[in-house]
């Protein structure tokens, strides 16, 4: 019976998926049509980035460049909208009052947002599309954290946005320090990083171990590295309850107390790094070139945070945008996806790259002619995009995970670092505001 | 005795005050002190710890950097925030001046049920409003290709009209208004009345010569706010050519690191036509918050 009923649903399962594959190319096919049919000028399309600065400067000129390449079919504007707050309002706004851009640059937790409320879609049938999909070699090329990062379960196995660049949650320590210690490079695990600190700053007098830029961020991307993700696997509760964590809290009070370790502003975290005063900085793997100009006094390195000594695979935390496609007409939806495609073609992601210090999410791209002299003036780049890049995987999305991370995991750190809360009621506390702001937002 | 020691008394406790004022005032010029110098450090300095006061190569060069950082250059940008102020302000205490009137002197069924009704629109939080107001002014009827029932097009998006519109209606400047024109006395429109002067033309001649403070006030608060906007122009325009310089302030920014030289000299650029305005009329800006009962 269950095995009937098995065979049923796997049949009707292979027809559903048969239907579904045939109306996605059908609606390629018809978008395609869409495009075709406008024979008086381009698809013109918005594409919404929170990219500021040198960034927001290279997008007008990639999109110069594929405007120039696709001239006569689609035209992109590529516009600035602020930062994450701002774009993520601004795409709500234009779901409920129309005018959705053509693409949109977005988080992984506005994308998990954006998914739940039926904002952008499914990119599977653009990217399978045999005409103007990619064929299984070119989706081979991608490193599979970053092609698979938003193909989850939580979206019905839905891609719901597609990699460009990417950063990971990396270490940065000042290897004269270090030396001075007797230490060659960081140690492996968590466990050890306490007394290798305290070994440090005694030989360094007047320098301190940590100061971490972010408390709640840093927080997670550390349980992270223990190999425990913040949201435990049924998608309802944290893991705050997790022993990792109570580990975590107990020893940044530990060494917080010594004056080891402290929460400040992510910019004067890595001051303080460039200038010497502290012996380890750990956050974006982007900050190298930064870091590079600040020009430090000494000798310093970077790499792979230290992990759990229970973990049984290395594992660090992805930073950065992904992009995706917004709900629109089949037209400007193909010139969306034409876009986004495009900006994974080798030169473009080099350019873009270079410009933002990201890594490319396809191995051959880090591999490649154009990147070469990058590499070369960078090799702490270069060595990150082999060694830290491929281990990069994000967090378990949730729409909770901005206030979590941002706002309780945060207050409870700074509380227990303040002798507030002892860690033990530090982690309680966080597991249970983490879990009731989980169920508000799952309501 | 005692007229001894008043004097003693007297230039201590002034000797005192001063300090305090003195202090007082250094804490708040410290943040304008703060930008000035950093808007003449490289970018090494500006971000050097820990930080220092005094600029060690003064760096003119970050103006100039600034100034054409954002596309179509901080000019543009100011160009947009001046149009943006004076226009949206000009029009906002108009129509408050005309409510506050009505609110405050004339006489009519439900006057003060309506009253009550524009005070309750301050409780509703800025954020929540955002994306009515998105849809009324992308769905405006006959705007922008819309046809009559809003749709078509795309309303007032992306024109100035766009960014103006939603904030003309102000309860809190039609309240202090209202406060203003109350303080009047009444015999002064009774005697208008004898005179034969109709509503508006008390209004004109003496109610507004009368609440020049008052209104001097709104205008300061209007223009400050207007200057300041970033969310609804960044929401309701899609051209950097219409976006005001709040906008452009945010190209000084990076993913990792932030020039805060150039984005003092930006500041420094930005904020000396409020420092400008507000030396120019901040007399009348003080009798005016005195005049209506606002605190901080």
């Amino acid at each position: 019976m269950t095995h009937m009923l098995s065979r049923r649903r796997f049949v009707g399962g292979s027809a559903a998926a048969a239907a579904t594959l045939g109306l996605a190319q059908m609606t390629t096919a018809g978008a395609l049509a869409s495009l075709a049919r406008i024979q008086d000028g381009p698809t013109a399309i918005d594409y919404w980035h929170r990219s500021s600065g040198n960034a927001a400067a290279e997008w007008e000129k990639l999109a110069a460049a594929f405007n120039e390449e696709m001239a006569g079919s689609v035209a992109v504007t590529a516009i600035a909208q602020g930062d994450i707050q701002e774009l993520n309002q601004k795409i709500r706004a234009a779901a409920s009052g129309g005018g959705l851009p053509g693409a949109t640059m977005g988080d992984d937790y506005d994308i998990t947002q954006y998914a739940a409320n039926e904002i952008i879609v499914d990119i599977d049938p653009f990217l399978n599309d045999p005409e103007n999909g990619l064929t299984a070699e070119e989706q081979a090329d991608f490193l599979p954290n970053q092609f698979n990062r938003h193909k989850l379960t939580i979206y019905d196995d839905r891609r719901m946005a597609f990699p460009q660049g990417f950063s990971a949650f990396t270490c940065f320590w000042n290897a004269d320090a270090l030396q001075a210690a007797g230490f060659d490079e960081p140690p492996a695990t968590w466990q050890e990083f306490p007394d290798h600190v305290r070994a440090v700053a005694e030989a360094n007098p007047g320098m301190t171990g940590w100061n971490i830029g972010g408390a709640g961020d840093r927080f997670i991307s550390v349980l992270l590295t223990h190999g425990v993700q913040w949201l435990a696997d049924d998608g309802q509760t944290s893991n705050f309850d997790r022993p990792e964590a109570l580990e975590i809290m107990t020893w940044w009070k530990q060494l917080g107390d010594e004056g080891l370790l402290a929460v400040i502003d992510g910019d004067d975290a890595r001051n303080a790094f460039t200038s010497g005063t502290a012996a380890y900085f750990m956050d974006s793997s982007g900050n190298t070139a930064d870091i590079l100009a600040a020009a430090p006094a000494f000798t310093w390195d970077c790499g792979l945070p230290p992990q759990g000594a229970d973990n049984p695979e290395p594992v660090t935390e992805t930073y950065g945008p992904v992009n995706a496609i917004p709900t629109n007409d089949e037209a400007m939806q193909l010139a969306g996806w034409l876009w986004l495609k495009w900006l994974t073609t080798p030169a473009a992601m080099a350019q873009w790259v270079m410009a933002t210090d990201y890594f490319p999410s396809r191995v051959s791209v880090a591999e490649s002619p154009e990147l070469t002299a990058y590499y070369e003036g960078n090799p702490y780049a270069a060595k990150l995009v082999q060694e830290v890049a491929p281990l990069a995987r994000i967090l378990s999305p949730s729409p909770a995970l901005t206030q979590v991370r941002g706002q309780i995991t945060a207050d409870v750190v700074n509380e227990v670092l303040l002798g507030r809360l002892t860690p033990e009621d530090g982690v309680l506390k966080l597991k249970v505001e983490a879990d009731a702001a989980i169920e508000e937002a799952s309501a | 005795m005692t007229a001894g020691t008043t004097p003693r008394r007297t230039g201590l406790s002034a000797a005192a005050l001063y300090a305090v004022l003195i202090g007082g005032a250094l804490v708040v010029a410290f943040p304008f002190l703060w930008m000035v110098l950093t808007s003449f450090k490289s970018v090494q300095e500006s971000n050097a710890y820990p930080p220092s006061l005094l600029p060690e190569v003064w760096r003119g060069q970050n103006y100039t950097d600034a100034w054409f950082t954002p596309p179509s250059t901080l000019g543009r940008y100011l160009l947009n925030s001046a149009v943006i102020a004076i226009a949206g302000t000009g029009i906002q205490v108009v129509i408050a001046t005309l409510a506050a009137y009505a609110f405050a002197r004339l006489r009519f069924p439900g006057r003060n049920a309506l009253f009550l009704l524009v005070l309750a629109t301050t409780m509703v939080p800025d954020e929540v409003r955002l994306i009515p107001n998105f849809m009324t002014i992308r769905g405006f009827p006959l705007a922008g290709g819309n046809d009559l029932t809003g749709s078509g097009g795309s309303g007032f998006y992306d024109t100035y009209a766009g960014i103006i519109l939603p904030g003309l209606a102000g309860a809190f400047t039609i309240f202090l208004l209202r406060q203003a024109f109350r303080q009047v006395p009444g015999d002064l429109w009774e005697a208008a009345q004898l005179d034969g002067a109709s509503s508006l033309r008390f209004l004109l001649g003496v109610m507004i010569p009368l609440a020049l403070p008052a209104l001097l006030t709104v205008t300061i608060f209007g223009l400050v706010a207007r200057w300041n906007a970033l969310l609804w122009p960044l929401l309701i325009t899609r051209s950097e050519s219409l976006r005001p310089v709040q906008v452009a302030m945010t190209f000084y920014q990076t993913e990792f690191v932030t020039d805060h030289g150039q984005m003092m000299a930006a500041s420094v650029m930005v904020t000396l036509p409020i420092v400008v305005l507000y030396v120019l009329v901040q007399r009348q800006f003080i009798e005016g918050v005195a005049g209506t009962g606002i605190k901080g």
